[in-house]
């Protein structure tokens, strides 16, 4: 069923679907502040900012609003360019215009609110729109979009108006029309923030379907920590700069730093917390009831050490 | 309120008449339109309403939802043909104060009615046979044979269709900030004009700071999905003729001469019968 | 002020094919100084209800009353209700308008008839409840960041001094911190006031962290009302909605421990049946 996603991510290498951003730093021109982030003149809104990311991982941004996240997944497709350091998708540099379709057709972005990035009154129409864009031929357009919306669950659909859809099914259409463009990467901007917890659930478990089957790197930005929870990678943005970054584990454990970046802890961790201040044994690497439950029952899965009968 | 609005009222069945290339359509709406001002005779309008019985009979839209399509142009319908009733000059058969009647004037009051039926008839076949997109794009095509002199039809078919997308949108956002100004006490019925006018600056002011912020994000987002204008792109479903398209196209033909040629016959006839 | 809702039932687009129920008999007590959280998935007529109970909405049959007084159809009494019950709508920051924040905010008591002076007054009020500093008055709406256009909608709210407050999913798109500020605001406001709020959420944590009752809507009928509590003793009949139960006491159900549903008491059962014997 999803044998072009398989055949295509085989078809390259996984070093050429690697992101880095090096040392980036960028700063709104004055006048034209981007919403939300409201960065007065002195202030950077990214700030000598290093990723790594490789092909398949399951990346996480955390941070509040205006923290620079979202201006970061915009260097990640070249919606903009740093005025210090680089992009590298591969080994495309974003600043190099030669690869722009190429990079923005390999990085795909899903935004935040879902009745803003439809074009079209079709269902199909809007999946199909960047292979327009990028001159795919008519013939084989069909197949990759029918195949897109078996992706992400939206078969039957394909006449379907956008303003009949649910905010979540609204949201896996974007989803579909980038996957129709067979990328190495989706790029969630904040795209659960205006969605009910089914919108939410639905678009969640759609990308880490799209990450575990086929490989996609899927980068979620956020400030739903528990979506945070499960992913290979976590960093937290807080005013421009790279405050934290490591698995979940490691960065949930410095609760000081993420109240420090606006955010708060997913509430198991905060219960976890909680636990240790009343004296209770509960190791730091503990972020999911799983492990919580584990932890007390005294049932040492994941190899977790009985504290709960000292 | 603004709920329930759409574009275009697409009547969604299939028929032969709903398959036929926007292209085609367009076309026949022209000559439809020009075949009604070229006709002066009732034969000729006999002519035309078998043709456009034909076609409705064709499309499987029913015949009382197209009348539907009628209800409101009635008035100005009517408002029409009494101007033109008693507005007339020649024999006249009926005078009362200012108002008279004459023969050339009920006749021409009868044309004109059936000459604005018969507009909006025809045009509403258009739009029930065939959704926004696909006329968007068939536009698109008919009008990027102006290229040679710049003209933007891709520009203005890609602005009609995000137009046809946004509006229920902004029409639905018109609705969620009046009832938030509402729950403010804003009150919208009492004063006089200027009054009311000034009380719209509540819900304007949000509605455009929403419109920019839309178009701001759309922008962005077919940035994203490598849009960059008509140049190089393609369609997943393209416009192509089938044989129904070259034989309407010969049809249309068809229909315009006889047209032509009713009136000049029935010139000639009558010009006859008066020497 | 108490409201009452008897067999409220509201149709849209009565008599036509487009015809849909978004309200079906609702029957409902609201009592002075409630803090209320209204649930339920999307469809389910909350929105409608909230439309109802602020007289923006006439319903199709029922009757809803304010302290024992039908109101008319009337634009008059209806204005006049909605001054005395606040509504908060989603997304507030789409409403602001004004040159100032200041002079945004005292829109809604000027509308009630109260002199400029007056209505400053009152709007300074507000904007100091919502803990905006002085020097965001003179600024334009547009300039402020997300979470303080929240708190300056809602200002323009509260400036009107509403009997009851109802908000519509008032952290909805705001970042944790932003929604602890809005969430630890309406508390305070109703504990100083004793005034009666409705909280629209999908937010299960929330609801149980904040409310003293919960009402829950399912397909356009109430399908439970009762103490939080009560009503996340049935998890069951929660998922039938569409709603989740809180993550906390979906933590403590697994331990085999029942009815705690906030952080605070999750942590207090655990301890007493985990804590080591020593402590």
């Amino acid at each position: 069923m999803f044998s072009y996603l398989e055949s295509y991510s085989d078809g390259m290498n996984k070093e050429g679907r690697r992101i880095r951003t090096e040392t980036i730093s960028y700063s709104y021109p004055v006048e034209t502040e981007a919403e939300e982030e409201l960065i007065s003149a002195d202030l950077k809104a990214l700030d000598q900012v290093s990723l790594d990311v490789e092909a398949g991982q399951f990346i996480c941004i955390l941070g509040s609003n205006g923290s620079g996240k979202s201006t970061l997944a915009r260097h990640l497709n070249a919606l903009l360019v740093p005025d210090e350091g680089s992009v590298w998708i591969g080994d495309m540099d974003t600043r190099d215009d030669r690869y722009l379709w190429e990079i923005r057709a390999q990085v795909g972005m899903v935004f935040q609110n879902p009745d803003n990035q439809m074009v079209a009154s079709q269902i199909e129409e809007e999946v199909a729109f960047g292979l327009e864009n990028i001159g795919f031929p008519s013939a084989d357009m069909e197949q990759r979009v029918k195949e897109a919306l078996e992706s992400v669950g939206l078969s039957g659909l394909e006449k379907e108006n956008p303003a009949n859809l649910s905010g979540g099914q609204k949201q896996r259409t974007a989803v579909a029309g980038i996957l129709a463009m067979r990328p190495a990467c989706i790029v969630l901007d904040e795209s659960t923030a205006m969605l009910d917890p089914k919108g939410r659930r639905e678009i969640m478990n759609t990308v880490l379907e799209l990450n575990r089957k086929h490989g996609i790197t899927i980068i979620c930005i956020t400030h739903f920590m528990e979506e945070a929870v499960h992913a290979d990678r976590v960093f937290v943005m807080h005013k421009g700069k790279l405050l934290l970054s490591g698995t979940p584990e490691e960065v949930f454990c410095k609760s000081a730093e993420i109240r420090e970046a606006g955010l708060k802890l997913p509430v198991i961790c905060q219960i976890a917390e909680e636990l240790r201040r009343k004296g209770m044994k509960i190791p730091a690497s503990v972020i999911t009831e799983k492990q919580l439950i584990a932890c007390l029952t005294g049932v040492s899965e994941n190899g977790y050490p009985n504290t709960s009968d000292s | 309120m603004f709920r329930n609005i759409t574009l275009g009222q697409y009547y969604p069945v299939d028929s032969v008449i709903h398959r036929l290339d926007p292209r085609v359509k367009l076309l026949g709406v022209v000559v439809y339109i020009a075949a009604l001002f070229i006709i002066n005779n009732i034969w000729g309008f006999v002519l035309l309403g078998g043709v456009l019985a034909v076609l409705i009979g064709l499309s499987h839209v029913p015949l009382g939802y197209m009348l539907k399509g009628l209800r409101p142009a009635l008035i100005l319908i009517i408002l029409a043909v009494i101007f033109n009733l008693f507005s007339g000059t020649g024999t006249i058969i009926w005078k009362w104060w200012i108002l008279t009647l004459t023969y050339s004037s009920i006749l021409r009051a009868a044309f004109f009615a059936l000459r604005l039926i018969c507009v909006i008839l025809g045009t509403g076949l258009l739009t029930y046979t065939t959704t926004p997109t696909t006329l968007t794009n068939g536009l698109e095509k008919v009008f990027s044979h102006l290229r040679f002199i710049r003209f933007p039809a891709h520009e203005i078919a890609m602005m009609m269709s995000i137009a046809l997308r946004f509006i229920p949108i902004l029409a639905e956002e018109v609705n969620k900030i009046t009832n938030a100004q509402l729950a403010r006490g804003a009150d919208f019925e009492t004063g006089g004009f200027i009054k009311k006018a000034k009380g719209m600056i509540p819900i304007l002011i949000p509605l455009f700071v929403s419109a920019f912020r839309r178009a701001a994000d759309l922008a962005t987002a077919m940035e994203a999905r490598c849009y960059h204008g008509g140049q190089g792109r393609t369609r997943l479903h393209p416009l192509t003729y089938q044989k129904r398209d070259k034989i309407a196209y010969l049809l249309i033909l068809l229909f315009l001469l006889a047209v032509i040629a009713l009136r000049l016959v029935m010139e000639r006839y009558l010009q006859a019968g008066r020497i | 002020m108490i409201i009452t809702l008897e067999d409220v039932n509201y149709i849209y687009n009565p008599g036509t094919v487009n015809a849909r129920q978004a309200l079906r008999d609702v029957t409902l007590t609201i009592r002075e100084g409630e803090f209320i959280a209204l649930a339920g998935s999307t469809g389910s007529g909350k929105s409608t209800l909230v439309q109802i109970l602020n007289g923006l909405k006439v319903p199709t049959s029922g009757t809803v009353s304010y302290d024992g007084c039908v109101i008319a159809n009337d634009r008059k009494e209806l204005q006049k209700i909605r001054c005395r019950i606040g509504v908060v709508f989603q997304y507030p920051e789409y409403q602001l308008f004004d040159e100032t924040v200041l002079k945004d905010v005292s829109y809604g008591p000027k509308n009630k008839g109260l002199s400029e002076q007056e209505a400053l007054e009152k709007a300074k009020i507000a904007l100091q409840q919502v803990g905006l500093p002085e020097e965001t008055y003179e600024k334009s709406p547009f300039d402020l960041s997300g979470g303080e256009k929240r708190r300056a909608a809602i200002a323009g709210i509260l400036a009107m001094e509403p009997e009851v407050l109802i908000l519509d999913e008032p952290t909805a798109g705001l970042d944790p911190l932003g929604k602890e500020e809005i969430l630890d605001l309406v508390r305070r406001y109703q504990e100083k006031n004793h005034s009666t709020v409705i909280m629209v959420t999908h937010n299960m944590d929330e609801a149980a962290e904040y409310a003293s009752r919960i009402i829950v809507m399912e397909n356009g009928a109430v399908l439970m009302d009762g103490e939080s509590h009560e009503v996340f003793s049935h998890p069951e009949k929660l998922r039938e909605a569409g709603l989740d139960i809180p993550q906390a006491e979906h933590l403590c159900l697994s331990l085999g421990l029942e009815g705690s549903i906030t952080i605070e008491e999750a942590v207090h059962v655990i301890c007493e049946r985990y804590a080591p014997v020593s402590q």
